[in-house]
């Protein structure tokens, strides 16, 4: 067991209602940018940026626990922040509180899950041709 | 030698896998079949499936006309045969005709039985047997809002299921004391009946049915304890009873069934009968399986390959019921001392697991919420093995390494029976696989029949075939929409249709993962648009961020946005106003493109709003799946060479379909002569102006593939050309896959069907296709406008960007 000694700073990012269930917005804050999410029991932080050519992942499709990137379709788990189909890459996870009818990032403590899990190899899966 | 005559009377299940077996070891023989109903041979066990909605007609024809014509069987449908001479070896049938015969096989299946109540010939009142029954009751429930089901048997139950999805309020009303009391114990009836009400059908039990009342109409239901069900419409699935009525008048023995020896022979030498009309070993058999194995004795016997020998089934019943996994086989009461019950219950799953050990061997089992052990208990029952030490771990098989993976089935014995109901092992599909150099899951069912039953194992035999065949499996060519929802496009559309489904989320909740992905959620948006014609409730979260924001995003995070200009015809006053918009919002690029209109690029999503306002044009839909644009060259407007006006007929079909949600991008083009100046031959959708006339073209395309477009038709009047275009662009809008261009939709249907289906089909067809596409027009609205005003969500188009000083709070953990 580990024991906390830092210190946590948490931000208000905004009211909860504010994000539409299963969308995500932009936040910015500071030199942060992040894709928040409403997953219905749960809200979620990544860095916006896909790590593969730097989509907005806010601007997503929300399926389950991961979000599709709007640009080449790389599907990124919101839980440890890893590629899941696409290609290898991962993205820093924030943790996210709930409290007042308020939604709290800590935004220095983002950081790249340890344990990554091999993702899947291979292209994109069933990527959306956009135009 | 002279060829024998075999006469089968009964064109069902058991009588044509019956003569399938014969004519594979013995093609010689001449062979009619009688049938008294007017159709091919059906997938009788399907029927549940057609009223539920999950099947059409069409998908459960098991043999095609072609079928008995490439066997050289002569077939005799909508005849019934209404006696047989057994000394003269004739049949004759109700139209008079005598037939000799050197063999007979019957398979007359049986009848439903109608319990002695009054009332039961009401308007209304319907038993679920045949084909005819199953149309008359989907006629039926269209007006019907309130239904009764008089049994709580296997098929009663698929019959309220199939009710409550056609949108009719189900009560099932049962003798006895529990539900599938044939097939259940107390505990597994109690489960059932939680299932079954927690999908919207009321279940009433010991309800003892006394009349049927109402006037020309059924009205009410009277029962014995004096209680009364108002309703307009009764199914009766009280059971079955042997069709003996035949071979009783033959004079051939009968009790409840046609009594047959183990040979399959009736009393008559020359006389054989199988499937649900028999009774051997005192036994009547009501269920498919047995079928398959009678009929492989009757034709050894009747080739002269006597020998092998009927000795009873195991009977195993399978419940058909979205939504509910049932298994029960075997002999699975318990209550005698000799017998070991080994279960499990969880209420809260709802999952119960109860077999029963006699002798040290598995002789029955009930399996409620999870099934995936059935073909496992199975097998035990049928080999006999003992289960010995295993014994603890019965119930909870180790599970494989990654659960329905290939290997897990191709780690089990070749002897292992893999399509119960076939009786079809695992060796035996895996030869057919490699002697024939089978690649599809139809193919394997084509040459094994593996699967043509009940259908169940039809994921183990696509396991095996994957195994086997490895990089050379080929996907069934009716594909999927997607893994998350195994369906094909055309059965969603039946599903949302009948089951008034309006949600993306309730779609995957029922038939999907519950999760989807970014490919399946907008494709059901789609489908759901297109089926509903607008009055599904759109969510926002299962479409791209291009229609969520009604602007293509780029790939900075930037979006473009393009208004719509009819026919590529602009003015002065639009210029001005997008030339304004250019220098207010800083737009980085202003390109014309290749879509004959504007595109403003680099737009920052918090502008799109005020942008469209400033504007006041309307989307041009540039970011979307849908009705794109319609290019068009000057025509006779000023072109020295026009002969037709291609600008007003351009702005006109745009108009007609402007603001559609298509299933991939369509793109339209209208042209004043065959100089074809504005490529509307590599259009999805053409029109070429010609002396006198138009041609309409569809289907092509200069993007990822260059394919020139096929003619759909050549006529005279503008308003006939814009007709077929229309035609064509609902049949393509209700028939396309998702995200499958019109030059890969027109080689798949097949350019002559499209033809049959639109300009081709009777009036009505025509007027309903475009009815259909009107009131879908109808219910567009420009979204630039409405949600310029009005955002369908707060912060559709904001960021949060926290101010320096934004609320900050420090713990010190």
């Amino acid at each position: 067991m580990t024991i906390k000694t830092s210190k946590e700073k948490w931000t208000a990012v905004a009211d909860t209602d504010l994000i539409p269930l299963k969308e995500g917005k932009r936040v910015v804050h500071g030199p942060y940018e992040l894709a928040l999410f409403n997953l219905g029991d749960e809200y979620r932080a990544v860095d916006n940026r896909c790590p593969h050519k730097s989509g907005p992942l806010a601007d997503g499709i929300v399926a389950g626990k991961a979000v599709f990137c709007p640009l080449h379709n790389w599907k990124i788990g919101l839980e440890n922040g890893c590629a899941l189909s696409g290609g290898k890459g991962q993205v820093k996870v924030y943790p996210v509180k709930v409290a007042d009818g308020k939604i709290w990032i800590d935004f220095q403590q983002g950081q790249l899950c340890e344990e990554a899990p091999q993702p899947a190899d291979g292209m994109a899966v069933g990527a959306v041709e956009l135009d | 030698m002279k060829t024998r005559h075999l006469v089968v009377v009964g064109n069902g299940m058991a009588g044509m896998a019956c003569l399938d077996e014969i004519l594979k070891r013995d093609p010689s023989f001449e062979v009619s079949v009688f049938s008294e109903e007017p159709y091919c041979n059906y997938n009788r066990i399907q029927l549940s499936s057609v009223l539920a909605g999950e099947k059409s007609i069409d998908e459960i024809y098991i043999n095609t006309q072609e079928w008995y014509r490439n066997k050289g069987i002569t077939l005799h449908l909508g005849e019934k045969i209404e006696e047989i001479d057994a000394r003269q070896k004739t049949v004759t049938t109700g139209r008079h005709a005598t037939f000799n015969y050197d063999k007979l096989l019957l398979a007359t299946g049986s009848n439903p039985f109608i319990p002695p109540i009054d009332g039961v010939k009401k308007k209304g009142v319907f038993v679920f047997r045949n084909l005819n029954d199953t149309a008359g009751i989907l006629e039926y429930c269209k007006k019907a809002n309130r239904a009764v089901v008089i049994g709580g048997g296997l098929l009663g139950l698929e019959a309220a299921r199939g009710l409550l999805n056609r949108g009719v309020g189900v009560t099932v009303v049962h003798l006895m004391d529990r539900l599938m009391d044939q097939q259940l114990d107390t505990i597994g009836g109690q489960f059932l009946k939680r299932e079954i009400e927690k999908m919207g059908i009321e279940v009433k039990l010991n309800m003892n049915t006394e009349r049927i009342f109402g006037g020309e109409s059924v009205e009410e239901i009277h029962f014995k304890d004096s209680s009364v069900i108002p309703t307009q419409m009764v199914v009766i699935a009280c059971g079955i009873r042997p069709n003996v009525e035949l071979a009783k008048k033959a004079g051939l023995k009968v009790n409840r069934g046609i009594v047959v020896n183990d040979s399959m022979e009736t009393s008559d030498s020359d006389i054989f009968a199988v499937g649900e009309c028999v009774e051997h070993r005192e036994k009547v058999y009501g269920l498919v399986a047995p079928l398959y194995d009678q009929g492989r004795v009757v034709a050894a016997t009747l080739t002269g390959q006597k020998g092998p020998l009927y000795e009873g089934s195991t009977l195993a019943t399978k419940l058909k019921v979205m939504g509910i996994e049932l298994f029960s086989a075997g002999d699975f009461k318990d209550g005698e001392p000799e017998k070991e019950v080994i279960s499990y219950q969880d209420h809260a799953f709802g999952v119960y697991k109860k077999v029963v050990v006699h002798q040290g061997c598995v002789v029955g089992t009930i399996l409620i919420g999870d099934t995936s052990d059935a073909n496992r208990f199975l097998e035990k029952m049928r080999k006999k093995e003992p289960v010995g030490e295993a014994r603890h771990r019965l119930l909870f098989d180790t599970p494989p390494a990654v659960a329905g993976s290939p290997s897990d089935v191709m780690s089990r014995p070749d002897s292992d029976t893999i399509c119960g109901c076939i009786g079809i092992s695992k060796g035996q599909i895996v030869s057919a696989i490699r002697d024939n150099g089978l690649k599809t899951v139809s193919a394997v069912k084509a040459c094994t029949k593996a699967s043509s039953g009940c259908g169940t194992c039809a994921g183990l035999v696509q396991d095996i075939l994957k195994a086997v065949t490895g990089a050379e499996f080929q996907e069934e060519k009716k594909e999927v929409l997607c893994a998350c929802v195994p369906f094909p496009k055309t059965q969603l559309r039946t599903i949302i249709q009948t089951q008034k489904l309006k949600t993306v989320q309730d779609i995957l909740d029922i038939y999907g993962d519950g999760t989807g992905c970014s490919l399946c959620k907008p494709a059901l948006s789609f489908i759901l648009d297109e089926v509903l014609l607008g009055e599904h409730k759109e969510d926002r979260s299962a479409r791209f961020i291009n229609d969520r924001v009604h602007a293509n995003i780029q790939r900075d995070g930037t979006f473009s946005v393009v208004p719509r200009m009819r026919g590529g015809v602009t003015s002065a006053a639009e210029l001005r106003k997008i030339a304004d918009v250019a220098d207010k919002y800083k737009v980085p690029m202003v390109k014309v493109t290749g879509s004959q209109r504007l595109d403003l690029l680099g737009v920052k999503k918090e502008d799109l709003p005020k942008i469209w306002a400033d504007l006041g044009m309307t989307s041009g839909y540039a970011y979307a799946k849908a009705v794109r644009m319609v290019k068009s060259c000057v025509g006779t407007d000023f072109c020295r060479y026009g002969t037709q006006n291609s600008i007003k007929t351009g702005i006109e079909l745009e108009t007609l379909l402007e603001g559609l949600y298509t299933p991939a991008k369509v793109k339209m083009g209208v042209v004043g002569c065959p100089r074809n100046c504005a490529e509307a031959t590599v259009k999805d959708i053409g029109l070429v102006g010609i002396e006198g006339g138009w041609q309409v073209v569809i289907g092509g395309g200069a993007g990822k593939i260059v394919r020139a477009a096929d003619i759909l038709c050549t006529v005279k009047t503008t308003e006939e050309a814009l007709e077929a275009a229309l035609l064509f662009f609902q049949y393509y809008r209700e028939n396309g896959e998702y995200l499958e261009r019109t030059y890969d939709f027109i080689p798949r249907v097949g350019l002559e069907n499209i033809r049959r289906e639109t300009v081709l089909a009777s009036n009505a067809d025509k007027k309903a296709l475009l009815d259909r596409l009107k009131k879908a027009r109808a219910k567009v609205v420009n979204p630039w406008d409405v949600e310029s005003k009005k955002p369908v969500h707060p912060m559709q188009f904001q960021d949060f960007v926290l101010p320096k000083d934004a609320e900050a709070l420090i713990e010190t953990v």
